[in-house]
């Protein structure tokens, strides 16, 4: 849900204000950065098309409606941007596995718990990578129904609208989907009980 | 795909990726953000209409809806007719007499190399003519001598079953549909019978009113079923790689059984049909296939039109042919190294892979066995995509297994082809042995 504080803001922002709409820029980019770097693997990538992103959501804030959650609605047109992104990329060269994910990431370390223990620093960046390229061998068709769902928390609706799906293919393809990542992860050697 | 996972591992799991660390916006981007915002025009008002028409600069020709919406309407139209037209199956490679009655019922003519047919055609060969009938890459068939075949129904391109009735006579048929984005099915019919391939090589042959009908399946897997006019109750049966069927009058088709060796190099003849290659390895597509290699399956070199094979392949076939002849050692290594030069020099890599696994089975044959290791080896290294990589990994393990004693060394070519190709019959194989 859109809090009434956001959709005041939406409404500025609607009318042409832009300082109104910095302020949501900055509420939503990091939740929809994080949404398309797990999604395309790419950090600076991710933050790019993030930004050109954000910047179509101001140029069509008018024919927002308020159905869903403003977020969903921002997600729905950073993943089209990011799949588009991705043709470009294919149709000047194909990516190679290596080429994906490798740019360095500042990633909030703020956030996990007991972060300042080097020790759990350490296991913390090992899960990472895991994790990051567990994420880039899954088939786009689960990466994305996991990173909606497990990684960004939302709820098979809300994930529905963003994917252009229905939802009983969302729970379809999230169930296939951890079942593959989580042999993956064991094939990495993650111990995931931990 | 892997196991269902339980509800603690599904927990597990989400706790594992929700607790993940979060991306952080950088001020560069931030700052970049806030520079294009700013610099950002008003946003221009909704764009109006354009009325459709013709463009020329400075003006807009309109043209009436009901004009763009018909000229629409013909354009579906011609390209529906062309892409119908285009799935018409054609004859070609024509050899003696072939006739073919158009759906006019203008009497059987003389065929022509690329002659269009269309539903309810049929062709008919004569005791000296043979011809092929393909549809793109989608199938193709070839007619024997003294048969005949109808184009019993033909559907839209790329849906709906493909039909043809097998009146006498016989017919090698090669089906790609399912690979070229077919997604009907693909059916011989003959009195007796029906065949259903289900992406595969296969004969069909109506033998004679009292004998029935037979089908051997080269690869892939055949459904046949009793003729749907014979209105006999029995469940299809599925015809395997190498295996035979036959249904007499009245009768459903009998239980398969393994074809005999002249049937099999029978249906060679298919290796030549339409779009096939010129080089093939004769090996079936289920589990024994590794074993039938190591026998030293013959290695299948097609010469359709003269002239057509490369020197370094007539000379490797050449080789090939006069070391089975004399028998010597000095031979034998003469001719697999003609077969490794094409390996290493020639530029069509289409069939690389199949040379390789043939030099490893000749070396195997000579008792050769490092070195029909090491080329087993470098098959399965160089084309690990191959659907023929996991029998290189099987023969390695076969190998070290059965001739070094090497227990250990074979698992570990085993351990690879559960791990890289557990769906390939090798992989079926290794887990029965595993089981016994």
């Amino acid at each position: 849900m859109t809090s009434v504080r956001d959709l005041e803001l939406i409404e500025k922002a609607r009318n042409g204000d832009k300082a109104a709409f910095e302020e949501i820029f900055n509420a939503y980019s990091g939740q929809v950065l994080n949404f398309l770097y797990r999604y395309m693997g790419d950090y600076q990538k991710a933050e790019d098309v993030m930004v050109e992103a954000f910047l179509d959501v101001y140029r069509r804030l008018p024919s927002y409606k308020e159905q869903g959650s403003f977020l969903s609605w921002v997600y729905t047109i950073a993943l089209n941007y990011a799949r588009s992104s991705f043709r470009r990329l294919w149709r000047r060269e194909i990516p190679s596995s290596g080429s994906l994910g490798d740019n360095p990431t500042p990633l909030d370390t703020a956030q996990a718990p007991d972060a300042t223990r080097p020790d759990n620093i350490a296991r913390m960046n090992e899960a990472e990578k895991t994790v990051q390229s567990c994420l880039k061998k899954l088939n786009e068709k689960y990466r994305i129904v996991i990173v909606a769902c497990d990684i960004e928390g939302l709820p098979y609706e809300e994930a529905a609208r963003v994917l252009g799906l229905s939802k009983g293919v969302v729970a379809t393809r999230l169930h296939r989907a951890r079942a593959i990542f989580w042999e993956l992860l064991k094939k990495e050697g993650l111990d995931i009980e931990r | 795909m892997g196991r269902n996972l339980s509800d603690k591992e599904n927990e597990q799991l989400k706790r594992l990726l929700s607790g993940l660390q979060k991306a952080v916006v950088s001020k560069k981007a931030r700052q970049k953000f806030t520079d294009e915002l700013y610099s950002m025009n008003e946003r221009s008002p909704e764009k109006k209409s354009v009325p459709y028409g013709i463009r020329i600069p400075g003006i807009i020709l309109p043209v009436p809806r009901l004009a763009l919406a018909l000229s629409g309407i013909c354009m579906i139209f011609i390209i529906s007719t062309a892409a119908f037209i285009g799935n018409l199956p054609v004859l070609e490679n024509i050899t003696g007499t072939v006739k073919v009655q158009g759906i006019f019922g203008s009497g059987l003519v003389l065929a022509k190399n690329n002659q269009r047919l269309w539903p309810m055609s049929v062709i008919k060969t004569y005791d000296d003519g043979k011809a092929d009938i393909t549809s793109g890459k989608k199938y193709s068939m070839r007619l024997r001598p003294e048969s005949e075949i109808v184009l019993a129904h033909l559907p839209m391109p790329f849906q709906g079953k493909i039909n043809y009735q097998l009146n006498k006579g016989n017919v090698l048929a090669y089906y790609a549909g399912k690979k070229q984005g077919h997604k009907g099915e693909f059916c011989i019919e003959t009195d007796d019978l029906s065949a259903t391939a289900v992406g595969t090589d296969f004969m069909v042959k109506s033998i004679s009113p009292v004998s029935g009908s037979w089908v051997g399946v080269l690869d892939g897997v055949v459904r046949v079923a009793a003729a749907r006019k014979s209105n006999l109750a029995s469940a299809p049966i599925l015809v395997q790689s190498r295996e035979e069927t036959w249904a007499k009058p009245g009768m459903p088709p009998a239980f398969p059984r393994r074809m005999s060796e002249d049937d099999w190099l029978d249906m060679s003849e298919l290796y030549a049909v339409g779009i096939k290659p010129q080089v093939a390895l004769l090996i079936s597509s289920g589990p024994t296939r590794t074993s039938e290699l190591l026998n030293l399956t013959p290695l299948y070199i097609t010469d359709e039109k003269d002239g057509s094979l490369p020197p370094a392949l007539r000379e490797a076939a050449e080789a090939l042919n006069k070391a089975a002849k004399d028998d010597t050692p000095s031979l034998h290594q003469e001719a697999i190294k003609k077969v490794r030069d094409i390996v290493d020099k020639s530029k069509d890599k289409r069939y690389t892979i199949h040379f390789l696994l043939f030099i490893g089975a000749y070396q195997y044959q000579l008792e050769l066995y490092q070195e029909a290791i090491n080329t087993f080896l470098e098959a399965a290294q160089k084309y690990p995509d191959s659907r023929l990589a996991s029998i290189a990994w099987c023969a390695i393990g076969k190998i070290r297994a059965e001739k070094l004693g090497d227990q250990q060394g074979a698992w570990n070519a085993y351990k690879v082809i559960l791990d890289k190709y557990p769906i390939s019959p090798e992989g079926a194989l290794i887990r029965d042995m595993q089981k016994q």
